[in-house]
């Protein structure tokens, strides 16, 4: 009685690991959502701005408009962009929302497992079945493929969106210099400085 | 008797002594003002010359030079005005990067600051130099994208370097 109770917990335990299936321990399961609403004095220059950085840094555009991105980035470079927004705007808000899919991945890639080795017997069925059973057992196999690939198909769905995090920023345009929520420099000439005056109005 | 029109009234030669020294000083401001900058174009870089009054160049691969000369006023020493941009370029994000005195010519004293700072989504280097002389100041600003100003920085340096602010 001991013996069973000590190994459903071990199965228990390989299981909230997430070691069982080939899943690695220290495997990213939880999905994360980022949104920033952030006041720009030039939306038009922010908006190229991570649409440059969503090519450039592996990621991609989902959507846009004039006030509003969606973008999909790769989870290390999301500080980059939080950054970004930091430096270019004035971040108003900013939410997160994370959603754990270690159960549902568990449970995919359990059943994944269960289904090959399904299939692995039904192949083996096949070999040996006589020719009337054959069609039964083609049909059955055609079946647990068919389950087979959605089931993967779900796994690299949910893969997809833990890897590659979506961002999305909505923009307001707010006063030219009142980006940084800075009062910036009491002399006239100095407020002239810096990258964008050189880079812009050169 | 002279009265105050009159040429041999000392009063009339008071005001227009006052006047003459008015005079001037307004054109030595205006020659201040407008004085041209006799920066090194660094190799590598075109220079603009229909600006007579600032100093432009740019290189094939964008990074741009830009020198102007504006007036010391209210006064304040090279080390007020250097911290004076440094909290400008803060409150921008930028992050400072390295900074160095530059050589005292001719009664100007100067320094630099080199910065690195997300512009259109890209890095970016800027170079600020300031001279400070009782006159005016001469500041000095450089920037690129990051991986192309690496290229072009020392050619910028030694100009900024060898620049003398006083010509």
């Amino acid at each position: 009685m001991m013996r069973i109770a000590a190994c459903a917990i071990a199965i228990a335990v390989c299981l909230t690991a997430g070691i069982v299936h080939g899943q690695k321990p220290d495997e990213q399961r939880i999905m994360v959502a980022y949104t920033y609403y952030v006041v720009s004095g030039n939306t038009d220059e922010m908006l190229s701005g991570i649409r440059a950085a969503a090519r450039e840094r592996g990621g991609y555009v989902k959507f846009f408009s004039k006030d509003r991105i969606v973008i999909r980035l790769p989870h290390k470079e999301t500080a980059w962009l939080a950054r970004y927004l930091r430096e270019a705007g004035q971040v108003a808000d900013e939410q997160i929302a994370r959603t754990d899919l270690s159960e549902t991945l568990v449970d995919l890639r359990t059943r994944l497992a269960a289904k090959k080795k399904l299939l692995a017997d039904l192949y083996k069925v096949f070999d040996n079945a006589a020719l009337p059973q054959t069609l039964e057992v083609e049909k059955a196999v055609g079946g647990v493929i068919v389950e087979i690939e959605e089931l993967k198909g779900k796994i690299a769905y949910y893969r997809d969106r833990i890897d590659l995090p979506e961002i999305t920023v909505h923009l307001t345009a707010g006063p030219r210099g009142a980006v940084t929520g800075s009062p910036g420099s009491g002399w006239e000439w100095i407020r002239t400085l810096g990258i964008e005056s050189i880079m812009m109005r050169y | 008797m002279a009265t105050h029109n009159d040429i041999r009234h000392p009063m009339f030669r008071l005001k227009r002594g006052v006047r003459a020294i008015a005079c001037i000083a307004m054109c030595s401001m205006a020659l201040i003002s407008c004085a041209t900058i006799d920066f090194p174009t660094p190799q590598g870089f075109a220079k603009f010359t229909k600006d007579q009054r600032d100093y432009r160049a740019i290189s094939a691969d964008g990074v741009r030079i830009k020198a102007r000369r504006i007036k010391n006023e209210p006064y304040g020493d090279l080390r007020m005005w250097q911290d004076a941009i440094g909290h400008h370029f803060e409150s921008l994000g930028y992050k400072e990067k390295e900074s160095g005195v530059l050589a005292a010519t001719e009664g100007y004293s100067g320094r630099f600051g080199e910065y690195r700072a997300v512009f259109n989504g890209r890095e970016h280097r800027y170079i600020a130099a300031l001279f400070v002389g009782k006159g005016d100041i001469v500041i000095i600003e450089a920037a690129g994208e990051e991986a192309v100003f690496a290229k072009r920085r020392d050619a910028v340096m030694t100009s900024i370097r060898s620049f003398n602010p006083g010509k």
